[in-house]
């Protein structure tokens, strides 16, 4: 079984990710996560997600991967028993502490090691393994050298990061944030200094910002390699990111079971990932040493872009009138694109819109205002409108 | 007082040997980054300094210098090494870079070696928590050049590549008010703190093996003279009397 595996900041992600094709998903609770900024779960809401992505076969993993203080303890053997009970799948975490007290509280909780634990060996991994750990997320910086062996020597579960954005370090390895702000980069207080600019007397400013990480060539090799996890890095991303990515790589790693991916569609779905990130990817440290042309100079060179033009509440059969909550402009003779979980993305071109009272009017300018298109075909919930950009066609 | 000092060269290894209660820390050539100064094997009598992250290749090369060394002991990072070593007549010391922040997590770790080095990221209340509740003797990285970030990249080689200049292995930055020491090497590029850690403070607890003088990108005269407890070097607390910020327990 090939997973793909999903980030959650927020329940209503969580439903993206399962309806756009997600096998399991990874989100944080209000404790003891890494992305302390993101929304995160409740307690209440961490059991609401388990049930709803259990009903529909997917899996669910807390993240617990703070690296703790001695004062942060207090709760965590609760919460442990919390995720026991809430029956989530499993848990990724980083400090030995929280995998020795997983084991001696005899929770039935699977243990995946954070990439945070930087590993690029098999020994290393037969350490953890034989605490317990079925599972681990190596570090970005492994290459398929490192990973084919790990595999062999230890047949551990291998779960891998194919898409999203790169620390600079090795994870775990930096504390840069620390000693800039004072936010503690490992305990999910990271500022991210990896993206700013650092003054060099009399030359350029130096930047250390990777491009992101995309693995859409390599997919079928670490198949064959044998790691069985795919890991989507994004908690804090949109949902529209969030679909975009997922429903991509869903894709992919379909076509690839069923031996049909082509190149042309490969470099598709390269140019729909890289737009909607605002960003360029590259696989970074899978086939090669990253180098100039793997990071980003002269500040992030981020082109801000408003494609995601709006989210597909529902659909009148009847009238053939699909209502869409506005994300973005858009007026009348704009060419689109919808896209969504079990459908062929398909062009359109906007000829007329109502807004909510029925009255017809030329443009969408106000966001998350209700929407009325006249649409010839049946679309379902949680769809999304994008400005057509690139059509699938053309790469074909 | 035990002291760990890291190898600067050899004059200053004769500068130093009738000092009392010292132990060198020699970083080991091809398996460590980001110093001045490396040594081979053969020139090993003391510990060997290992904090490369290391694949299986470098692992079978390390076994094989392991088995024929004479180390006291080492210093190492990479949890891997745990297995090639393990019944090696070898002091065992785990460095674990960032990681090693609370007591329950060392005490695990040192079911498995002889003492743990406290990262340095921690304020002086809780390095002394940790000194009193540890299982056996840990090691305090009391001064030295700090390490705040470590990359597989070759980041100033990049810079430099970029930008049409000449490559420089070296490179001081800085951001707001905080300098940055950047060295480059075949295997990565290490940042650290522009002033030299000051944690001689941490001399007064007990319960520890070493305290650890990492000298890296310093004179022999002012190495020499810290250890003669005289600091004529920039040098910071870092976080020693410092909260950081962050969010465990949410109340969004």
């Amino acid at each position: 079984m090939i997973e793909l595996l999903a980030p959650a900041g927020d329940m209503e992600k969580l439903k993206i990710d399962c309806l756009y094709g997600a096998d399991a998903i990874y989100f944080g609770g209000q404790n003891y996560s890494l992305r302390a900024n993101a929304k995160n779960f409740t307690n209440e809401e961490i059991k609401e997600a388990t049930s709803y992505a259990h009903k529909l076969g997917k899996k669910v993993y807390v993240t617990v991967n703070i690296v703790f203080h001695d004062s942060d303890f207090e709760g965590l053997e609760q919460y442990l028993k919390f995720l026991e009970e809430a029956k989530v799948d499993g848990i990724i975490a980083s400090d030995i502490a929280v995998i020795k007290m997983v084991k001696v509280l005899n929770l039935a909780l699977n243990l995946c090691l954070s990439t945070q634990a930087s590993i690029l060996n098999s020994r290393n991994v037969k350490f953890w393994q034989k605490l317990g750990v079925t599972r681990v997320v190596l570090a970005r910086e492994a290459s398929r050298e490192n990973i084919k062996r790990i595999k062999e020597e230890t047949g551990i579960e291998i779960e891998t990061f194919i898409h999203g954005a790169m620390c600079t370090s090795f994870s775990g390895k930096c504390v840069l944030s620390n000693y800039v702000t004072k936010r503690d980069s490992n305990r999910g207080g990271c500022a991210q200094i990896c993206r700013w600019d650092f003054e060099v007397l009399g030359k350029p400013n130096l930047t250390i910002t990777p491009k992101d990480l995309n693995m859409i060539p390599f997919i079928q090799e670490e198949i064959n390699i044998g790691v069985n996890s795919f890991k989507v890095e994004g908690r804090m991303r949109s949902i529209y990111y969030i679909a975009t990515v997922i429903l991509a790589y869903r894709q992919i790693i379909d076509k690839i079971k069923d031996k049909t991916l082509t190149t042309g569609e490969e470099k598709y779905y390269l140019n729909v990932l890289n737009r909607c990130a605002n960003r360029e990817s590259t696989p970074q440290f899978y086939d090669k040493l990253p180098g100039v042309d793997e990071q980003y100079f002269l500040g992030r060179e981020e082109l801000s872009n408003q494609d995601f033009l709006g989210l597909v509440l529902e659909y009148d059969k009847k009238q053939k009138m699909v209502k869409i909550e506005q994300r973005n402009y858009f007026q009348v003779g704009d060419e689109v694109q919808f896209f969504g979980p079990n459908m062929e993305t398909f062009n359109y071109k906007i000829n007329k819109i109502y807004n909510e009272f029925g009255e017809e009017i030329t443009v969408a300018r106000h966001p998350q205002e209700i929407i009325y298109l006249p649409l010839p075909k049946n679309i379902k919930p949680y769809s999304m409108m994008r400005l057509k950009i690139f059509d699938k066609k053309d790469f074909l | 007082m035990k002291r760990l000092v890291t190898a600067l060269n050899q004059e200053f290894l004769n500068k130093i040997k009738d000092l009392e209660d010292i132990e060198i820390l020699y970083p080991l050539e091809s398996f460590c980054i980001g110093y001045d100064y490396y040594y081979p094997a053969t020139k090993i009598d003391g510990y060997a300094l290992i904090n490369r992250i290391l694949t299986d290749d470098d692992l079978d090369i390390l076994d094989s210098i392991l088995k024929n060394s004479h180390f006291k002991g080492i210093v190492f990072d990479d949890l891997g090494i745990l297995e090639i070593v393990k019944d090696l007549p070898l002091k065992k010391i785990l460095l674990l870079d960032h990681l090693a922040l609370n007591s329950i997590s060392i005490n695990y770790y040192l079911d498995y070696v002889d003492s743990v080095v406290v990262a340095s990221d921690l304020n002086y209340e809780e390095i002394k928590y940790i000194t009193e509740n540890t299982k056996k003797e840990v090691v305090l990285y009391v001064f030295g050049l700090k390490k705040l970030m470590y990359s597989r990249r070759n980041l100033l080689t990049n810079y430099a590549l970029y930008h049409q200049e000449e490559i420089n292995k070296k490179l001081e930055a800085k951001i707001l008010d905080k300098d940055f020491r950047i060295i480059e090497e075949d295997m990565g590029t290490s940042f650290f703190m522009g002033k030299y850690y000051n944690g001689l403070e941490l001399l007064n607890l007990n319960n520890v093996l070493y305290y650890w003088y990492d000298f890296n990108q310093i004179s022999l005269q002012e190495a020499i003279d810290i250890l003669n407890n005289k600091v004529n070097v920039a040098s910071s607390p870092f976080l020693l009397h410092d909260q950081v910020s962050f969010k465990v327990r949410g109340d969004k």
